[in-house]
């Protein structure tokens, strides 16, 4: 049953992610499979009137409540995220197969609830759940950061004054656990609408420490080192666009970027001046969109954490679930055999 | 064999019209543009590069570039440039139309619109590209 409580708090969700598209995607796939009436709700408007949509079709057993919840969290699950990924070892892999692994954390409730969804989750919850050959294990919780109040800081000529605020919101992290190929993979939500990595680590590092007893990061995984992959993925062109390189030799740092936004300029490695594809350059960041042929372009940040073995990938934007899938894995085979 | 080679751009037989003085220095401005178009038509048409390039006056580089707009060969265009150094970070057709804050896809932090972050360049128009590639390079 879809209460309006757990209505509101699924849509305000895909609200919150920007997800409008997706939701009239599925409403549309619904009339079509359904052959349902083309005026009985419709399919496309304004998130309210989505959300009056989804009503409808919830009433009248167009659509499920659980329909609806994994498409929240599909959203919620894949992008807007800070992504490490590990490899496991003989221990870990062990580890994740074992009952007791698996009865350390509550099952995921196989009926969505308001709480879940929350806008504010009022306490941390950790659900663990199979899904198609893998393990996750799910925490959503608040998360809280310093933000500075543009509208209340200032900057008069004798005086200046910046505002820090602290925000409160809603955020999922995962451990996506693969035994059989002996992988693992950590996403932080972002949390902030920008690439924060300090607090990205912070929560990356209370993550690991709410896990430990269950799951140890130290015994069990071997991070994989993606910055090794940077240069095959630079000599990568069919399959990568890149608007901004930055790389340094013993000699020199260099920097270049396109001048257009976005992917609108030409490809940096284009430029006569290029001729930064060989490993005698080494990256600490690799900005760069990948390619699909048919999807849209998907943008990555990829780094190395300092003072750390561990890489990082950032997505900022939310993104198909199978996209992402098949991005981490060109970056986790750029890194096979690299020096 | 192209029935239009070795033509000159319409735009420029406008400007060379209308200021017979200055052939020498628009025929530097549109070898320089028509060169750095067909190497890159998405390339930004920059006073400040045409001017060096060429050497010649900057204002006069930039009196010549806004009658090309006005000949609908080049389109003004902001640029709003990330303050880490990182190029473009977005583009517009006027301020207002910027948001704020953006999301810099070159660096990932959040930026705040300042003007002095924003370039004010040129891109050819939809018609100057389609008369450079139909015309052989001169």
């Amino acid at each position: 049953m879809l209460s309006t409580e757990l209505l509101d708090a699924l849509v305000s969700r895909l609200r919150e992610a920007r997800a409008k598209g997706r939701l009239e995607l599925l409403l549309k796939q619904i009339k079509q499979e359904q052959d349902v009436p083309r005026r009985k709700f419709r399919a496309s408007g304004t998130i309210d009137q989505l959300r009056e949509a989804v009503q409808i079709a919830a009433e009248d057993g167009s659509i499920s409540v659980n329909v609806l919840a994994s498409l929240v969290d599909e959203v919620e699950e894949n992008g807007g995220q800070h992504i490490f990924l590990f490899d496991l070892n003989e221990a870990g892999r062990q580890q994740v197969r074992s009952e007791a692994f698996k009865d350390s954390f509550h099952a995921l409730p196989t009926q969505p609830t308001p709480a879940m969804y929350a806008d504010l989750p009022s306490a941390k919850r950790t659900y663990i759940a199979e899904k198609t050959n893998r393990i996750v294990v799910k925490q959503i919780y608040r998360a809280t950061y310093w933000e500075k109040d543009e509208d209340r800081s200032y900057s008069h000529a004798d005086e200046r004054a910046t505002i820090m605020v602290r925000r409160h919101r809603r955020a999922i992290n995962l451990l996506l656990l693969d035994p059989v190929l002996g992988r693992a993979e950590v996403r932080i939500d972002r949390v902030r609408g920008q690439m924060d990595d300090g607090l990205a680590l912070t929560l990356f590092s209370e993550f690991q420490e709410d896990l430990k007893d269950n799951f140890d990061f130290a015994f069990l995984t071997t991070p994989v080192p993606i910055w090794r992959g940077f240069t095959r993925i630079v000599s990568d062109r069919d399959n990568t666009y890149m608007s901004i390189d930055g790389a340094r030799d013993a000699s020199v740092n260099v920097n270049i970027s396109n001048r257009r936004e976005n992917d609108r300029g030409t490809d940096v490695r284009d430029h006569p001046a290029y001729t930064y594809t060989t490993g005698d350059y080494v990256r600490d960041t690799l900005n760069v969109y990948w390619l699909q042929e048919g999807k849209e372009k998907i943008h990555t940040i990829l780094s190395r954490v300092p003072d750390a073995t561990i890489g990082k990938v950032y997505v900022a934007a939310k993104i198909d679930a199978e996209q992402l899938a098949y991005v981490l894995e060109r970056i986790r085979q750029s890194t096979l055999d690299a020096p | 064999m192209l029935n239009n080679s070795h033509m000159s751009l319409n735009a420029f037989d406008n400007l060379r019209s209308t200021h017979p003085d200055w052939l020498g220095v628009i025929a530097a401005i549109e070898r320089q543009i028509n060169r750095t178009l067909r190497v890159d038509p998405r390339a930004v048409i920059d006073d400040d590069v045409i001017s060096q390039q060429s050497q010649v006056d900057p204002k006069l580089v930039m009196r010549l570039l806004v009658e090309l707009e006005a000949w609908h060969a080049l389109v003004r265009r902001l640029f709003w440039l990330c303050p880490e150094g990182r190029g473009t970070t977005s583009e517009a057709n006027s301020l207002e139309e910027f948001p704020a804050f953006i999301e810099c896809h070159r660096c990932g932090q959040k930026h705040s619109l300042r003007s002095g972050d924003v370039d004010v360049r040129f891109l050819p128009s939809e018609s100057l590209l389609r008369e450079i590639s139909t015309t052989q390079d001169r």
